[in-house]
């Protein structure tokens, strides 16, 4: 398939989507199950990234993708790890002896898509490298739909994808939460460093407003880092930041017209 | 136990015949040597002992090929995305491979998904490898292999032989 190239607008595209993404409020605890599950894995991980200088994040992500973080599977393609690959792509891995650990098959799956030659790993590769694992054809013949792949369970997808016969649907949804929602909760929850900025020290402020505040990122930011809270970052503390205050301290935001100081 | 004479005369008779038959359906399909390769950029091609070439699939993240016994079917594991993989399946006609829809494969898909309990649109990662040829080559056994979302039944795994019948595709 016709590789796409990482163009300027691409970079930007990446960005602001990943910078508006908000998690569909009655997937939350599917996000937070699978992120509690890829947590408990890290360590594996943390392995495979070592062997293909990727981020472990990354790897994590693939592995829901490709295979619902099952261990007992090549990441290739579901096949047991029993003996190599029999189905595309077969006789992975060409190297060593069966049975193979998750670590060695998951690594050669990334090595044979050629994820270890990748050198730079911002954010905006990471969102390229995940949308070509899956491959192009979303972008190229359905350009209207953002990939699923990446945007499941987000307010960037709602339908559309390629159903199990090959053919495309407009109705179809995917039903399975995609790669970037999990990378955005990872950080959220703080179990990785900030992708498009960071908390920085001293105070936030726990204050309401109807517009940008100083600082009202870095408190947007903490309030996701709490189970069953996933806030846009924009630094406008409206509403809804208020209600993840109010679900974290148990009051609304200062200034909030709900709350009994305003 | 005595096999008398004209039994067995009766006997080596369909066995000559049987052997005929074998030898003339060996000159309708002569046996033809496959090759093919694969790129993600130009695709899969097949080139045949007599030099013919054809491209037979051009987007793809990878492909299996599976050729029969004498070169007239060619079945391919086709990775449309790494979350997708369908098969398809070519046959020699005269003087090039022509798909032929296996429309079977999507009513399997059906019935499988059915009896899942999810809508066959919701499955997740489908992917169908080919587990190989059935008796005469006329059908294929295929892998469904699928996960449904669902906690009581989380996945499909399934073989089934479906026929492989001429309705060629346009």
């Amino acid at each position: 398939m016709t590789k796409v190239t990482l163009t300027q607008a691409l970079n930007t595209e990446y960005r602001d989507l990943y910078s508006t993404m908000e998690i569909e409020p009655d997937r939350f605890s599917d996000v937070d199950s699978i992120v509690d599950q890829i947590i408990t894995n890290k360590p594996l991980y943390q392995k495979v990234s070592r062997k293909v200088k990727a981020p472990w994040y990354f790897v994590a992500a693939i592995h829901n993708m490709e295979s619902s973080l099952r261990l007992s599977r090549h990441l290739h393609n579901g096949d047991p790890l029993s003996a190599r690959t029999v189905h595309v792509p077969a006789g992975r891995p060409a190297e060593g002896s069966p049975p193979f650990t998750w670590e060695a098959s998951a690594a050669d799956a990334l090595a044979l898509r050629r994820i270890d030659k990748v050198a730079d790993w911002g954010l905006e590769r990471v969102l390229y490298e995940l949308e070509g694992y899956n491959g192009w054809g979303y972008r190229k013949f359905h350009p209207q739909v953002k990939s699923p792949y990446l945007w499941s369970f987000s307010n960037h997808y709602s339908r559309g994808k390629y159903i199990a016969d090959g053919t495309w649907s407009d109705t179809a949804a995917s039903k399975q939460c995609g790669a970037a929602v999990i990378i955005k909760r990872l950080e959220q929850r703080a179990e990785i460093a900030a992708l498009t900025g960071r908390i920085s020290a001293n105070v936030i402020p726990l204050r309401y407003a109807q517009r940008v505040i100083s600082r009202g990122e870095d408190l947007q930011r903490f309030l996701n880092t709490f189970p069953g809270i996933s806030l846009r970052v924009d630094g406008w503390p409206g509403d809804k930041s208020s209600d993840a205050a109010k679900k974290v301290f148990g009051f609304y935001l200062h200034g909030d017209p709900r709350s009994n100081d305003a | 136990m005595v096999i008398p004479d004209r039994m067995m005369l009766r006997y080596l008779g369909v066995l000559l015949l049987l052997l005929c038959l074998q030898a003339c359906s060996d000159q309708e399909a002569p046996h033809r040597q496959i090759h093919s390769s694969f790129s993600e950029a130009t695709g899969l091609t097949v080139t045949d002992n007599s030099g013919l070439s054809q491209q037979l699939i051009a987007e793809s993240l990878g492909v299996r090929v599976v050729v029969s016994n004498d070169g007239q079917w060619l079945l391919v594991e086709d990775m449309q995305l790494s979350s997708l993989v369908v098969v398809r399946a070519f046959h020699y006609e005269g003087d090039r491979y022509r798909e032929v829809g296996l429309f079977e494969v999507r009513r399997r898909w059906e019935v499988l998904a059915e009896e899942a309990g999810v809508d066959f649109e919701d499955l997740i990662r489908p992917r169908v490898g080919i587990e190989g040829f059935g008796p005469g080559q006329k059908s294929v056994r295929l892998h469904f292999r699928a996960d449904t979302g669902l906690r009581a039944y989380p996945e499909i795994d399934s073989i089934v032989e479906i026929p492989l019948v001429m309705f060629l595709a346009i």
